[in-house]
């Protein structure tokens, strides 16, 4: 994929959440905001793919360099997780509302344990990525300081 | 589990968030300092330092974010629009790490 391409297309949504600040700000956001909610779904499922594209390449120069990097990566595939979660409150939101306005058959019990779950994993899976970024980043320092040469290749330690 | 359970929970992950976060930072300036010594990995390493901050502006979103809702709630559309905008950027800002690595790994 052109990296031009990529940049257009990153833009383009970012004008789309801007719309949802705009929305935000104004205090549209009661209830179902729809545009907001889209954007948001949509940002948190692009946030899934770019973690995971980006979790699968940090492992692969984990492979054939410094193993400093998979700290990065399972930090990466963690806020997949944390972007799944995300996106499931989203879902539980609009749910609830629907609930009320037509009635939908899904008892509140249930919906009220969705919510404790999702309440709790959030906090949580997000202080894991960020203590493991952090580890990440101080093996991936020392290792610079120490052997250079080990943070991009196991065999060429000339470079 | 009641209200004060969450709020506890999610004050004193923001607080955590936060503090990995400046000093995460604190090691992505280590890092680019050390990148002097590396001059051949230039797009990779401006890529990498873009995600990582990108990364952790977006915990420090989260976490202001989520203490500030417990202050004001009319803060939560507003806070939940940044946390889109940052997020979209990091998607950008990933792809474009992850592609210059595929490269320096072929």
């Amino acid at each position: 994929m052109n990296k031009r391409t990529i940049t257009t297309v990153g833009f383009f949504l970012l004008l789309l959440a801007d719309l949802d600040v705009a929305s935000a700000a104004n205090g549209i956001g009661n209830g179902i905001d729809i545009s907001g909610t889209i954007v948001r779904l949509i940002s948190f499922l692009l946030g899934m793919c770019g973690a995971t594209y980006l979790a699968a390449g940090l492992w692969q120069r984990a492979e054939k360099g410094s193993e400093t990097w998979k700290y990065l990566s399972i930090s990466m595939v963690l806020f997949v997780f944390w972007n799944v979660i995300m996106a499931f409150g989203i879902l539980l939101d609009v749910l609830a509302v629907q609930r009320a306005e037509h009635e939908i058959a899904i008892s509140a019990d249930a919906l009220n344990t969705y919510y404790a779950i999702v309440r709790i994993l959030d906090p949580v899976i997000e202080v894991i990525v960020f203590v493991i970024l952090l580890f990440g980043l101080r093996k991936i320092i020392n290792a610079m300081r120490n052997e250079p040469w080990s943070v991009f290749s196991k065999e060429d330690s000339d470079e | 589990m009641n209200e004060e359970f969450f709020v506890v929970l999610n004050s004193v992950a923001s607080m955590i968030v936060m503090v990995c976060s400046v000093l995460s930072f604190h090691l992505l300036v280590g890092i680019s300092r050390e990148l002097k010594g590396l001059k051949t990995m230039d797009l990779m390493w401006k890529n990498f330092i873009i995600m990582a901050n990108l990364f952790i502006l977006l915990g420090i979103t989260r976490a202001v974010g989520s203490i500030g809702t417990i202050i004001f709630e009319g803060f939560y559309p507003v806070f939940e629009a940044l946390l889109s905008v940052t997020l979209i950027l990091f998607f950008v800002f990933a792809i474009q790490l992850s592609i210059s690595i595929e490269e320096i790994t072929e």
